[in-house]
């Protein structure tokens, strides 16, 4: 058991912080949105007026408190038949990445569906490039459930049946067209471009829900499958590499940003230290969790956006960070802005393009 | 529980004023929280979903926890509720096909597969000690507050534990034996 214990410890030794601040985050967004939820329900039993009054005074204000990521250009941009989506940019760190994609026409619209039981998925848009497939989707839930989430989304490679993962998820709440409650969701999964890019995948779902009003009895659906050809376009674009060789210093450390990867729908960023396999585990562990970025500015044409970090993990010579991009508006220039540890304020930037 | 200054000081300014108090307290546990969704679910997505989801739950529920300074004890509770809610949904789970198991979705070596399976079969509130005192290194005074009951309880629990994990692993010789 301890040896075991002590390889799960080494196991997240290469986790990234990047991912789990943004789970709390993400949770975060949840919890504010399920509690206006709550909150709603129980108003319901009042007089209208009370209602009224009691919306204004307490979810308005909370809806304005809310720290966006997107850049208000996203809410004043036609997303057309996505519109709905821009629910999920409030909060979403790859806001930027669909905002890119909706306005250079980089979306293959799917709209399939599938139910069971009165839950039902619908897949609604796919993006992709060799690096990655993004979804926006919605699900419903048969009468007397509120959407909990989408649990579980995994993906399988159709003709050879290879599975390509689970994916990353963010989501939320909203109204329906009919006024019924549907959750709109985003999914993402890195792909490895050494491999074939997948023809036909099957995206693989499961659904939780609540009894209405409430926050109990989760239940779950069966597994939703839904198959989508992917548009041969998205395999079209490939992935331009750029060697910034840029260095700076954290605290002594050397440290170069060695390889940027620029592709429609991520940007890989690769860290190398100064001689990596001199440094002790103490002191690697020091670096990695000093480098820390804030994102990329982007400045591309119409406009200036900010791609925030997505993920990263360590690698042997260093460590590698992804984030969301805006490659298809072909910025002029991008810029890496990196917290200073115990510097108030004070960023590292470096100019990567 | 031991916790510093700072974090003291973060966690007992008057109930969160508002989410970034609440966020920015989360994130100074956020390496222990991750190793212990770790630890019962063995799965890097599964974990940060657990991370989310007691994330969500402790915001909603956040104004019926009375002593602020048990909030880290109480949001590890949570925790532990979310893994042991994600571990109930596996088991519900239906079995992959064929084709699939030909193409495992993460790879599990040999004798992490073999370590999960023997912890399986320690009694839950046992393992819960076990987990949280040998994965995440945790006292068993702070495990007691976790758990909400008195260390002597959780000694007993770990001493039990760790015997019906012998007798486990005993058996699991045996069998491999044969």
């Amino acid at each position: 058991m301890l040896s075991d214990a002590d390889r799960m410890r080494r196991e997240q030794q290469i986790t990234d912080r990047a991912a789990q601040m943004q789970a709390i985050q993400r949770g975060l967004e949840r919890g504010k949105r399920k509690r206006k939820f709550n909150m709603f329900v129980m108003s319901t039993a009042m007089l209208l007026t009370a209602v009224v009054v009691f919306t204004s005074v307490f979810l308005f204000p909370s809806l304005q408190k809310m720290p966006p990521l997107a850049s208000p250009t996203i809410q004043h941009t036609d997303w057309g038949q996505l519109e709905q989506f821009k629910k999920i940019a409030a909060f979403d760190s790859e806001s930027e990445t669909i905002q890119s994609a909706i306005q250079r026409n980089y979306v293959q619209m799917v709209n399939k569906s599938a139910e069971k039981k009165g839950y039902k998925i619908t897949v609604n848009a796919v993006m992709a490039d060799e690096n990655k497939l993004l979804f926006l989707y919605t699900a419903t839930t048969g009468p007397h459930q509120d959407n909990y989430g989408v649990s579980s989304m995994r993906l399988m490679e159709v003709s050879t049946g290879r599975s390509l993962g689970s994916t990353s998820k963010a989501g939320g709440n909203g109204t329906g067209s009919n006024g019924n409650r549907v959750w709109y969701g985003r999914g993402s999964l890195e792909l490895d471009r050494n491999l074939p890019f997948p023809e036909q995948v099957e995206v693989d779902f499961q659904i939780a829900s609540v009894d209405t009003g409430k926050l109990k009895n989760v239940r779950y659906s069966d597994r939703l499958k839904v198959k989508i050809p992917l548009d041969p376009k998205f395999k079209a674009y490939k992935t331009q590499t750029l060697y910034p060789n840029q260095s700076f210093l954290l605290d002594g450390q050397k440290v170069t940003i060695s390889q940027v990867e620029l592709s429609p729908l991520m940007i890989r960023t690769k860290f190398t230290y100064d001689s990596p396999k001199k440094l002790d585990i103490k002191t690697r562990r020091a670096i990695d969790h000093k480098l820390l970025p804030e994102g990329i500015l982007s400045q591309a044409k119409e406009r200036t956006v900010m791609l925030y970090a997505l993920s990263g993990r360590g690698t042997g010579a260093g460590y590698e960070y992804i984030f969301s991009s805006n490659v298809l508006d072909e910025p002029q220039s991008l810029v890496m802005r990196l917290y200073r540890k115990n510097h108030n304020g004070e960023f590292i930037t470096v100019n990567i393009k | 529980m031991t916790i510093t200054r700072v974090e003291m000081k973060r966690v007992t300014a008057a109930h969160f004023r508002d989410e970034a108090d609440f966020y920015e307290t989360i994130l100074v546990y956020r390496e222990q929280l991750y190793g212990i969704a770790y630890s019962y679910l063995r799965n890097r997505n599964d974990a940060l979903e657990a991370l989310q989801e007691m994330t969500c739950r402790a915001w909603i529920k956040r104004k019926t926890l009375k002593d602020q300074k048990a909030f880290k004890s109480w949001i590890i509770r949570i925790l532990i509720y979310v893994c042991i809610d994600e571990q109930r949904r596996r088991k519900r789970s239906v079995l992959l096909s064929d084709h699939q198991l030909e193409e495992p979705v993460t790879h599990i070596s040999h004798s992490k597969m073999e370590m999960l399976s023997v912890l399986e079969h320690v009694k839950p509130k046992y393992r819960h000690v076990l987990l949280l005192k040998y994965y995440n290194d945790m006292t068993l005074t702070d495990i007691a507050k976790v758990l909400n009951k008195p260390e002597g309880t959780v000694k007993t629990w770990q001493h039990k534990g760790l015997q019906q994990l012998r007798a486990v692993m005993k058996d699991w010789g045996d069998w491999s034996h044969e």
